[in-house]
């Protein structure tokens, strides 16, 4: 019935959901993230919201599967007033949301997780039913998962393609991506494009959020660009150019671009044959690996997320073991130290895995600032002087927030970015190792992050290790790509040097190896 | 913040509903409803024999509340109250026996109290050096450790320390310099409330304000976060199962001091438990512990007294604890509306 009416829905060009004058404002913090906000959907096209950091992307889209109540507007759905209850409901009258950060249950395999997601879930049918019918939607939309492999031991590619598919098997007319390109490989991202335009060939709508604008240019039929609750750009999208969108969305003019030092000073960090435990004990995460870095250079480290990256940082910043090799800072030997005596020498890191370690959500914002000050001194915590502290580095960084005494779990993914990052500069290291310093972020914030590791890297070493092989190419004057725990390719950023060539030189390199 | 969000009405809206159940349980129970439900809930009230003994029975419920609190509060479970507490009230009393005579009141006591608190710091302490070194999960180990404990203060209560000419299941009795002034006779209330209402505001000031502190409690809401930070994650473990381990002894030698004057078999069974329930009613804040054990042994007491005045049996208030335990662990039952409100 539903499938008939989206048919319908298209040749007449009504819009299937349409949204009047939302407005949300968050009553803990006060921020108001929705001011208004009226735009419209249409089925069988791609439709793109695109805007900054706390544009209010994500409030909206919560709003629209009923996780956030509206403090006012309306919503119609196929022409009929829509009150969404929340994502359960949504999934009823049609409309899927795939989140942000995955919620799948790593414990359980691909197929118990799709059979929890089923909306109907009638008692008395058998596993095989499930199987059969979750197999057809495999089939068709061509996302094959292996049904009965435990999440866990799924890459984070795959484990979106779970995502995608527990809303799939429930056949919504629209669904909604909230940043989904954030975590995943270029590959994984073009095959995602590709299930973009299966739904739209079906005729369904695909809502796509996200603050990159190649992007949600380059695959959308309607692009939607939203800035402090407001909807500022409603495109077609042969009515606009990137460029157009780039200063719409930023709401400035800005230039990326590298600033290079023209002298490198003396080693800070050196790495010798380091071998470092992988997830699994006993595994390798990062074979036979050796660098150096400068006061004044800044090294990148890419490739493909899940090629050791991560498990190289927290190896060396004493979050994981190692089994070989060495590390030295300033020429004294770290290796296994752990992060407390690694801070007092002089090093710094802010690892990948943002919830997990590099945050606390559930504590407050200031607790997340001050807790390095507060890990050695006196009995007494000086709180008055944290903070002011803690309240001076947020409006340094420019970090939106309501109290600092909120939970950091209020701030929005780009915010907490940056409170890291200056929490990390503030405590002003010798080096600094950052794990995907630019995720998340939006054109106008990645061009602060570039100012600010180009000036931080006059007086310390930095380390950026990003799976975006052209954001490493724009801040690293050093670049290295790794494959399966193994460095496969390390040169000086020349002018000239570019994703493709280092593609082909990685691909040269293995090939001699072998 | 933390401060705030732990005087949220959620707890008190928990207390309200185990009472309502209360008093469904008497009228479902009784063949004299009316007169039940006033000695279940209004004689703790109506005079001071019962009002003061409500208030002894919640001196030693406020200790293990701490307790379990400052254990929550780092993300460690110390399941091994029932046995720090038997175990420090042996010590602590063996250890006035053998004073006895030799020192001053006051110097004996507080002998005593520290004797106790190592004890018990001591055992808990075992189980916390098994998690930090070997990966031994603390709740197992804690709760095994503790069992075994009982046994063994029970044979010290049976042979070395026996009162043979009593013919009972205690010790020798401590001389009366040794015990606490009683503060509303005819009632058992003592002096040693001071002592559990000063532990409470003390341990709020080391866990909000102090550096330690701090670091406990961040790493009690991420572990991994505390390490990569600089917390040096072993140590705050250890400290916190050390202090809970200790704070859960005294709870057994103040009520030896200030009421029964020796150990006696069994006299402090479910006391550790019962601080685990009140550590979680309390949200593992210092503060809101003491309110949350008066409020245990008030069903408690209005239970007991039910049971002598109307035709009730004890039992009705464990379910009444139990239904606060369903409660209070089924956060997802109350719906957020209800309490969220406060938070701003």
């Amino acid at each position: 019935m539903g499938q008939i009416l989206y048919h319908l829905g298209a040749k007449l060009s009504k819009p299937v959901l349409e949204i009047t004058d939302l407005k949300k404002t968050y009553s803990i913090s006060g921020t108001r993230a929705l001011d208004g906000a009226t735009l419209a959907f249409y089925s069988g096209e791609i439709a793109s919201l695109l805007g900054e950091n706390g544009a209010g992307k994500t409030t909206l889209m919560k709003a629209i599967v009923g996780i956030e109540k509206p403090d006012s507007g309306s919503m119609l759905l196929q022409g009929e007033k829509y009150i969404p209850l929340g994502p359960y409901s949504a999934l009823e009258k049609g409309i899927g949301m795939v989140p942000q950060s995955l919620k799948v249950i790593s414990q359980l395999t691909v197929f118990e997780n799709l059979l929890l997601g089923f909306r109907s879930n009638w008692p008395g049918r058998t596993i095989k039913h499930f199987k059969e019918k979750i197999e057809e939607v495999m089939q068709r939309y061509r996302l094959q998962l292996p049904l009965d492999m435990k999440v866990e031991l799924l890459s984070t590619g795959q484990r979106q393609k779970l995502e995608v598919l527990r809303i799939l098997q429930n056949s919504p007319g629209i669904i909604i991506f909230d940043e989904p390109t954030t975590l995943i490989s270029e590959t994984d991202k073009g095959e995602l494009f590709e299930t973009f335009r299966r739904f739209k060939a079906e005729g369904k709508t695909v809502l796509f959020i996200t603050h990159k604008l190649y992007e949600a240019y380059s695959v959308s039929d309607r692009i939607y660009v939203i800035r402090s609750g407001v909807i500022i750009g409603r495109y077609k999208r042969d009515e606009t150019s990137v460029e157009e969108l780039h200063d719409l969305v930023s709401g400035e003019e800005t230039r990326p671009d590298r600033v290079q030092l023209s002298s490198a000073g003396e080693v800070v960090l050196r790495v010798e044959e380091l071998g470092i435990e992988g997830s699994v004990e006993g595994e390798e995460a990062v074979k036979e690996t050796s660098f150096e870095v400068r006061r004044g250079e800044l090294l990148a480290i890419s490739g493909v997320p899940g090629n050791g990256q991560e498990e190289l940082l927290e190896g060396i910043f004493g979050m994981r073991k190692i089994l070989s090799g060495r590390v030295l800072l300033d020429g004294k030997d770290v290796t296994n130290v752990p992060p407390r005596n690694l801070r007092k020498l002089g090093l710094a890191a802010l690892p990948s895995d943002r919830d997990g370690a590099a945050s606390c959500k559930n504590a407050t914002i200031k607790d997340n600032l001050v807790i390095h000050k507060v890990a050695d001194g006196g009995w007494i915590v000086d709180d008055r002087g944290l903070d002011a502290f803690a309240r001076s580095l947020l409006s340094d960084y420019g970090v939106l927030y309501g109290s600092i005494f909120d939970p950091a779990s209020s701030l929005s993914g780009g915010n907490l970015q940056k409170l890291l990052l200056s929490r990390e500069i503030s405590s002003e290291p010798r080096a600094l190792l950052l794990g995907e310093p630019s995720r998340g972020l939006d054109v106008k914030h990645l061009h602060i992050l570039r100012t600010v590791l180009a000036r931080i890297k006059e007086e310390m070493a930095v380390v950026v290790f990003t799976a975006d092989l052209e954001e490493a190419l724009k801040v690293g004057d050093r670049i290295i790509v790794m494959s399966e725990g193994r460095i496969v390719f390390n040169a000086v950023n020349r002018p000239g040097l570019s994703k493709h060539m280092i593609g082909k030189l990685i691909l040269k390199a293995t090939g001699e190896r072998q | 913040m933390t401060r705030r969000s732990a005087m949220n009405g959620r707890s008190f809206l928990v207390m309200a509903l185990a009472l309502a159940a209360g008093l469904v349980l008497v009228f479902l129970m009784s063949e004299e409803p009316f007169n039940a439900t006033i000695a279940f809930f209004l004689s703790p009230f109506s005079n001071r024999f019962y009002f003061g003994n409500l208030l002894a029975y919640s001196i030693p419920l406020m200790l293990t509340g701490l307790a379990a609190s400052i254990a929550f509060t780092s993300s460690c479970f110390n399941l091994g109250m029932e046995g720090q507490v038997y175990l420090g009230a042996l010590g602590g009393t063996a250890a006035g026996i053998l004073l006895a005579g030799k020192v001053s009141g006051a110097l004996g006591i507080f002998t005593m109290i520290i004797v106790s608190f190592l004890f018990g710091a001591t055992a808990a302490g075992i189980s916390a050096l098994l998690k930090t070194r070997l990966g031994v999960n603390e709740l197992i180990s804690s709760l095994l450790l503790s069992n075994g404990l009982v046994i063994i203060v029970d044979y010290f209560i049976e042979g070395p320390l026996n009162d043979r000419p009593s013919g009972l299941a205690a010790t020798v009795t401590l001389p009366d310099e040794f015990r606490f002034g009683g503060l509303m006779s005819p009632s058992y209330l003592h002096s040693g409330i001071i002592f559990s209402i000063t532990a409470a505001v003390i341990l709020w000031f080391f866990l909000f304000r102090t550096r330690e502190g701090f670091k406990m409690r961040i790493t009690g809401k991420n572990r991994r976060f505390a390490y990569y930070s600089g917390v040096d994650t072993k140590k705050v473990i250890f400290w916190s199962l050390f202090l809970s381990g200790g704070l859960a002894s005294t709870a057994g030698i103040i009520d030896v001091i200030g009421i029964h004057g020796r150990v006696m078999r069994g006299f402090s069974s479910g006391y550790g438990w019962n601080g685990i329930a009140i550590a979680l009613i309390a949200r593992n804040h210092p503060l809101m512990v003491v309110p949350a054990a008066l409020f245990f042994a008030y069903l408690e007491s209005g239970a007991q007294i039910a049971s002598l005045e109307a035709n009730i049996t004890p039992e009705v208030a464990k379910i009444v604890q139990a239904v606060i335990f369903f409660l209070v662990t089924a956060e997802a039952l109350i719906p957020r509306a209800f309490w969220r409100k406060r938070y701003v």
